[in-house]
């Protein structure tokens, strides 16, 4: 059947109407993992048995016609830093390895309940910093998934689950899923919960997901904010007003990237978008200092135990992230905060008249080499402010490699950005996916 | 003021003392690997140091549910 090429959408659909039983979906993704994982490399941790027991359970509930919610029988990636009640989780780190939660995230346990069921847990690089895992990207072997949400993103652009929940930081959701070719999606700041999930930063820390359409990125997004009311119609009537912004991105963007990106535009603009060149708030040239100097010191504070007591166990870029923040001085870190507020009030501002602003995802596509799990600094200010930042695919390089185009919007404009990044997915027409890797 | 007098003297200086400290603590070939983000951090620092605010301008808070454009 390769229902594993199914979307969340697709495959609810299907289990709705009676033509696919979510153990079936469930043998087709095993199927798919047993042929590609080996070469990929997404888990850390598969869970067949107890998947198999609950897509049984759900298979019987759906033949009877009562269903849990929006995502019944659907299986999905958990990152390995989401506490899985009795599913080991590692947080990317020798310090974890057998560590066994007794409880579930409670963005986990939002899609338990509305019918989802945990397929295995995803490979993270180290504590989700930057200390690369294993994973490989399925368009290209030898070239980075990105990072941190490495497994996530991989495992969905490569057909091994429909939807998989990831974190960002820097830019761990959105720069992953642009070099896999799929959507991501960073909702607002606290729009879901991080209880549960090993922190890295408290004031940037958010969770996150993958999904490989814009309509599959709705159901997950009114799942785990527990907006089960709201109706879900992406059915742009109106093309929209983006804000170009040039500078910094255009400055640091490899050249592929930037011709690609002015490609997108002019086929938006074609298909009726108006497209403003906008200025960057002053505070911006202070973004990226200011992000450092909170990441590194509150992640100093959360690792402080374990990076007292197993030194040895962490690796390089994290050790010395956790080492520089213990030498911020607390007024130069409230000062970064205070920063993280001017530069809140002046996007806000930037945004004003706009339906959202636009950017390439990712500086470069996938980087060749697993060392490096590419540069964050597309993503870093929209984790820095918090505001929602969405990616979707929009074309390949002459290597084959996948771009994306970056959405932002004010706080809690999610819906909105939705119905944006729908009408720019209906105009881009992007369908491509990775082959079967080699 | 303390902090001032701590990283406004010569780069190089900052992080020679931070990397004496870390070799101190943890060895020397642990503490060369610490020089690129000692590097990065006493930079971002001096950054976000120079910044001049308003003594109400800035104070931390959440992002809120805002208009929609």
């Amino acid at each position: 059947m390769n229902a594993y090429k199914l979307g969340v959408c697709e495959a609810e659909r299907g289990i709705r109407e009676g033509w696919l039983t979510p153990s079936q979906l469930l043998e087709d993704v095993l199927d798919r993992i047993e042929s590609i994982e080996p070469k990929v490399g997404a888990w850390v941790t598969l869970d067949i048995d107890g998947a198999r027991r609950e897509s049984e359970r759900l298979t019987a509930e759906a033949d009877e016609g009562e269903y849990r919610g929006p995502l019944h029988g659907i299986p999905v990636g958990v990152k390995d830093i989401f506490y899985t009640a009795g599913l080991r989780t590692t947080m990317g780190s020798p310090i974890y390895k057998d560590f066994v939660p007794l409880r579930d995230a409670e963005s986990v346990s939002l899609l338990k309940g509305a019918g989802a069921f945990v397929l295995g847990k995803t490979e993270t690089t180290e504590f989700a910093l930057a200390d690369p895992a294993r994973t490989r990207n399925p368009w290209n072997l030898e070239h980075t998934p990105g990072g941190s949400s490495s497994g996530s993103a991989a495992a969905v652009s490569s057909g091994m689950c429909p939807t998989a929940l990831g974190s960002q930081t820097g830019g761990s959701v959105i720069r992953p899923a642009s070099f896999c070719g799929i959507v991501g999606l960073k909702p607002t700041y606290g729009s879901i919960s991080v209880e549960g999930v090993y922190p890295l930063s408290w004031s940037l820390d958010h969770v996150g997901f993958f999904t490989r359409t814009v309509e599959d990125c709705a159901i997950m997004l009114n799942v785990l904010r527990k907006e089960h009311e709201e109706t879900i119609a992406l059915e742009p009537t109106q093309s929209p007003t983006l804000g170009l912004l040039t500078g910094y991105f255009r400055e640091n963007a490899d050249r592929s990237v930037w011709e690609g990106h002015e490609e997108v535009l002019g086929k938006l603009q074609d298909a009726g978008a108006t497209v403003r060149e906008v200025q960057l708030p002053k505070v911006f040239k202070l973004v990226h200092a200011a992000h450092r100097v909170i990441m590194a010191s509150e992640a100093a504070s959360a690792h402080e135990v374990n990076f007292k007591e197993r030194f040895a166990d962490y690796r390089i870029n994290l050790k010395g992230l956790i080492a520089s923040g213990q030498i911020v001085p607390a007024t130069t870190y409230m000062r970064a905060q205070r920063i993280r507020t001017l530069f809140m009030e002046e996007t806000r501002e930037m945004l004003k008249g706009l339906d959202c602003v636009v950017t390439p995802s990712a500086p470069t596509p996938a980087l060749l080499g697993l060392d490096s799990t590419g540069d964050p600094a597309f993503n870093a200010p929209w984790s820095f402010c918090g505001f929602p930042a969405i990616t979707l695919p929009s074309g390949i390089t002459k290597k084959g490699l996948p771009l994306g185009l970056q959405l932002v919007g004010v706080p809690y404009s999610e819906w909105g950005l939705l119905l944006h990044a729908s009408w720019c997915e209906s105009v881009l027409d992007f369908d491509e996916r990775p082959g079967d890797p080699s | 003021m303390y902090y001032q007098r701590m990283y406004d003297r010569e780069y190089i200086t900052t992080v020679n003392r931070f990397l004496s400290l870390a070799e101190e603590r943890w060895g020397a070939e642990v503490a060369e690997t610490l020089r690129a983000p000692f590097e990065q951090i006493v930079e971002a620092i001096m950054i976000v140091d120079e910044v001049e605010f308003e003594p109400d301008e800035g104070p931390p808070k959440r992002v809120v549910r805002g208009e929609g454009p």
